[in-house]
């Protein structure tokens, strides 16, 4: 695979510098990249590379070795250091709470967490995945959960997340920045919410709300919010099915 | 578990294609005979133009392929599964299974998975057996992956399409272990170490998921939260052997 961007420090930070079975380090390499001309100018890098190192080492091998190891790696396979297996592991324990529902951020950097506390109400906190930190950003309530597979609470940019808080007959759409725990009310009203969604490329949320009243009770109306101009537009008018995927 | 209680919702009735220019909407109407009817929208968010996909007989299951051109879908009665290509409105539609569910796309658009009816022997309260499969969709040959007819809720790794992960019921039809299989290798290894809930607090919402990154799964045990990984190689070790080469 090319393209890395993250270095063994960040690795090491990434897995709580907690090298067991789970965490490795692996090399994978091709022979020759992909372009040609950047293929030529590493070889020649490489080459002059191990020419100096001779002309200071006085040992001729040396001339050669950056370019065997990079045919060696290629050639044993991708795994130099380490395993290449998998683990398991906690990120949260019941004595914090018992973790009913969570969504990945879309950078796969957090966690959106919610926990059901004492009072039987849920408390939702965002855990850094990279340092385990957990920070609540959410007053504790009845927020709706949603599946983690088929539902998208946080913004393409990883910078908002949608939560839906039910205090019968009261419902409101909470947009939080989680940079700064900044909270904006969408919408509060006496309806139902269906189903909500972020966009997955813009800063638009599109939900269903019931509109009691509307013709029968369980016609929803879907609407798309638009986060930079602040404004909600209905954008079809029947009924909408609970899910997708049952 | 903790007490049942609280608002839960199943999934999802709207989906925006890959690159968020359209919304699918699972959609009702009623006809000129006043019987209800099941079907998809979709709807442009830039221009708001609704266009109907599917009239009627939609379960509600479908999926977008990677490259936002092609829907799958679920219909019933018939439990059959039906391509849909898009190409401005639509183009054709293809039948690819029947006896058949929730179909989905691998990142890759070659491959889809879905849950084939009646492949084995019903288990503990199923009526029917329900197996993972797998469709190429060039070829249309289909691989049956698990067999003991108690698959549910799939899900491919969104970066590699070689990994699908799902859940096999165990003792009941509410618990489950979560598996990965891996198609190259023809193998399932267990990811969960112990049953994990197939609903919470009453409703079925799959409480695990892929990273977006497709690097690890995220699951709830016992009420506390899993992550089980890597399952994509970072390649730090290039990256630290090119450092070392070129500085």
């Amino acid at each position: 695979m090319w393209g890395s961007d993250r270095s063994p420090k960040h690795l090491l930070k990434e897995t709580n510098g907690n090298l067991d079975a789970s965490n490795y380090w692996v090399i994978e390499m091709k022979l020759f990249h992909p372009l040609p001309i950047i293929s030529l100018m590493r070889f020649a890098v490489r080459f002059a590379l191990g020419y100096f190192v001779n002309r200071i080492a006085r040992k001729p091998i040396l001339t050669f070795l950056p370019l065997f190891l990079l045919l060696a790696s290629s050639l044993i396979g991708k795994e130099v250091f380490g395993r290449s297996d998998w683990s398991r592991r906690r990120l949260t324990t019941k004595e914090q709470g018992f973790c009913v529902n969570f969504h990945w951020s879309r950078d796969s950097k957090s966690i959106l967490l919610v926990r059901e506390t004492k009072s039987k109400r849920y408390s939702v906190w965002i855990v850094d995945f990279a340092s385990g930190k957990r920070r609540k950003i959410m007053e504790d309530g009845n927020y709706i959960l949603f599946s983690p597979r088929w539902t998208s609470l946080w913004s393409y940019d990883s910078r908002y997340i949608v939560m839906v808080e039910k205090e019968k007959p009261i419902l409101k759409i909470w947009i939080v920045d989680v940079r700064n725990n900044q909270r904006k009310l969408l919408t509060e009203n006496g309806y139902d919410v269906n189903s909500i969604s972020w966009s997955p490329r813009e800063l638009k949320l599109v939900y269903t709300v019931d509109k009691v009243g509307y013709g029968r009770t369980s016609d929803y109306v879907v609407y798309l919010y638009d986060l930079s101009l602040g404004v909600s537009k209905e954008i079809y008018k029947r009924r909408v099915g609970s899910s997708f995927l049952t | 578990m903790a007490s049942a209680k609280k608002y839960i919702k199943g999934g999802l009735a709207l989906r925006f294609s890959p690159e968020g220019r359209y919304l699918l909407i699972h959609s009702c109407n009623t006809d000129e005979k006043n019987e209800t009817r099941w079907g998809l929208v979709s709807v442009d968010v830039e221009t708001l133009k609704t266009s109907v996909l599917v009239e009627k007989n939609a379960s509600g299951a479908a999926d977008w392929s990677p490259d936002g051109k092609k829907i799958a879908y679920h219909i019933y009665p018939g439990f059959e599964i039906w391509l849909l290509y898009l190409d401005g409105g639509i183009r054709k539609k293809e039948k690819l299974a029947s006896n058949s569910d929730c179909p989905l796309f691998s990142p890759d658009g070659e491959h889809l998975a879905f849950l084939g009816y009646g492949l084995s022997k019903p288990r503990l309260d199923l009526e029917v057996a329900q197996d993972l499969c797998v469709l190429e969709l060039n070829t249309g040959k289909v691989r049956q992956i698990t067999f003991n007819g108690t698959c549910f809720n799939v899900g491919f790794n969104p970066r590699r399409s070689d990994l699908i992960a799902y859940m096999s019921l165990t003792t009941s039809v509410e618990k489950g272990k979560l598996y990965l299989y891996k198609l190259k290798e023809g193998k399932s290894i267990s990811i969960s170490n112990k049953e994990i809930p197939l609903n919470i607090n009453g409703s079925f919402t799959g409480i695990w998921d892929w990273s977006p990154d497709g690097r690890y799964i995220a699951y709830i045990q016992d009420g506390e939260l899993w992550i089980a990984g890597p399952f994509i190689r970072k390649s730090i070790g290039m990256a630290a052997l090119h450092s070392w080469l070129l500085f």
